[in-house]
C-alpha cells in the first residue's frame, strides 16, 4: 500500500491510549468491553485543535517495541488500535508528530464529530484492555 | 411536566443568621433550601434549582427538601437532596436510592467528573456544572426508575456524555454548549443503523423505551 501525503502507509496501526476510568464501559449484550466514543475527541489543550494523539505503528515496529509500549507514557492507561486506512476514509489526515517522551507520537487530524467518534469507538481493536469482568454489575 | 428552561435571577444568599433559628434544622433545610424555596413562587425544575446552586450557593451548602416536593420526583416519588461540596460539586442525592436503580450510580459518577483536575496537559477536562445539570434534569425526566445506570465520560469542552451498551443498542446522549454535539446518538447492533437525534425526552423514550432497564 502507498503511503499517504505525510508517509504513513493505509496499514499502519495508529494506537490511541485509553483512559481507565472514564474510556471504558461494559457491554452487556456482548458482554465485553467496549472503547466509548469519547476516547476519540480531538485535544483542547493547551487550545482547542482538530488533533487527537496517537502512537504510530511503524515507528514503534522500527523502534523494535511492541504495540503494548504506545502506553509507556501513561502506563495505566489502556490501548486501542485503528488503522490508517479506516481514519483517512472517515476524512481525517495522519500525520508524524515525535516529541521527546514518545517518538513514535502521531496525529489524526481532521474534524470529529460525534457520529464519528461512535464509528471510531466501533472500529477500534483492544491491544491492552481491561481485566475480565467477574460480576455482572 | 413543565419546560426545563427557567431563568432565575441572581439573589444573594442569606447568611445563617437569617435563617429562622430552629426552622433549618428540625428540617434539614438549610440557607439555601431556604433562598431557593421562599424565591419561587411556583413550583421548579430542578435543571433550574441545580444551576442556581451551581451559581451561588456557598460551598458547602447542603439542601435536603421534603420528599415529592418538586418534579419530576413528584412523579417518581423519589426523596432527594442536593448540596455541593468544596470542589465546587454539586450533587444530586436520592434519600431512597433503592427506588431508583440508576439514581446512586448517577450521582457518584457525575461528582467525579465534576472533580477531574484541569491540571495535566494531556488529561481530561473536568465537566461543567451547568451540563452536569443538563445531564441530571434529563435523566431525570427520561430515565424509568428501573434503568440501568449510564456510563459517563467528560468531553474536553466541559460537557458530559451519558451512555450504554445493552438492550441491542449503543445509546450516546450528549450534554454540551456547543449545539453540533448536543443530542441523542443511537446505533442499532441488529440493523447497524446509526441515528443522530435531537436532545430531548419525547425523542429519548420513542427511540429507547425500556431497553436500558436491568433485566428483570
Amino acid at each position: 500500500m502507498s503511503p499517504n501525503e505525510t508517509g504513513v502507509a493505509p496499514d499502519v496501526e495508529l494506537y490511541r491510549l485509553v483512559h481507565p476510568e472514564y474510556h471504558v464501559d461494559w457491554d452487556h449484550d456482548e458482554n465485553r468491553w467496549r472503547v466509548k466514543s469519547s476516547a476519540f475527541q480531538n485535544s483542547t489543550k493547551p487550545v482547542k485543535s482538530d488533533r487527537m494523539s496517537v502512537v504510530l505503528g511503524d515507528t514503534l515496529e522500527n523502534e523494535g517495541r511492541s504495540p503494548e509500549d504506545a502506553r509507556r507514557t501513561k502506563p495505566t492507561w489502556y490501548v486501542v488500535s485503528l488503522t490508517t486506512h479506516f481514519v483517512t476514509s472517515e476524512q481525517q489526515e495522519v500525520e508524524r508528530d515525535p516529541i521527546p517522551e514518545e517518538p513514535a507520537h502521531g496525529n489524526v487530524v481532521g474534524a470529529k464529530n460525534p457520529r464519528r467518534r461512535s464509528r471510531f469507538a466501533r472500529a477500534a481493536r483492544w491491544i491492552v484492555e481491561p481485566p475480565p469482568r467477574t460480576s455482572e454489575g | 411536566m413543565t419546560t426545563l428552561q427557567k431563568t432565575i435571577a441572581p439573589r444573594r444568599f442569606l447568611s445563617d443568621t437569617d435563617v429562622t433559628p430552629g426552622w433549618g434544622a428540625s428540617s434539614g433545610w438549610t440557607n439555601a433550601a431556604h433562598v431557593v424555596r421562599h424565591d419561587w413562587d411556583d413550583p421548579c425544575q430542578p435543571v433550574g434549582v441545580l444551576d442556581y446552586l451551581a451559581q451561588y450557593a456557598p460551598k458547602g451548602t447542603f439542601w435536603s427538601p421534603h420528599k415529592r416536593w418538586m418534579s419530576p420526583f413528584l412523579t417518581t416519588n423519589v426523596d432527594w437532596s442536593i448540596h455541593r461540596t468544596e470542589g465546587a460539586i454539586v450533587v444530586f442525592a436520592s434519600d431512597d436510592p433503592l427506588n431508583v436503580e440508576w439514581l446512586t450510580p448517577t450521582i457518584n459518577a457525575l461528582n467525579t467528573l465534576l472533580a477531574i483536575e484541569d491540571a495535566d496537559e494531556e488529561a481530561l477536562s473536568p465537566a461543567d456544572p451547568k451540563n452536569v445539570s443538563r445531564a441530571l434534569g434529563f435523566l431525570s425526566e427520561a430515565l424509568p426508575r428501573n434503568a440501568a445506570p449510564p456510563s459517563f465520560s467528560p468531553l474536553n469542552d466541559g460537557g458530559v456524555q451519558a451512555e450504554w451498551h445493552r438492550g441491542g443498542l449503543d445509546v450516546e446522549v450528549i450534554f454540551s454548549d456547543d449545539p453540533d454535539e448536543s443530542g441523542i446518538y443511537v446505533h442499532d447492533k441488529a440493523t447497524g443503523e446509526e441515528r443522530e437525534l435531537p436532545l430531548t425526552r419525547a425523542v429519548f423514550v420513542a427511540v429507547v423505551g425500556n431497553r436500558l432497564n436491568v433485566a428483570a
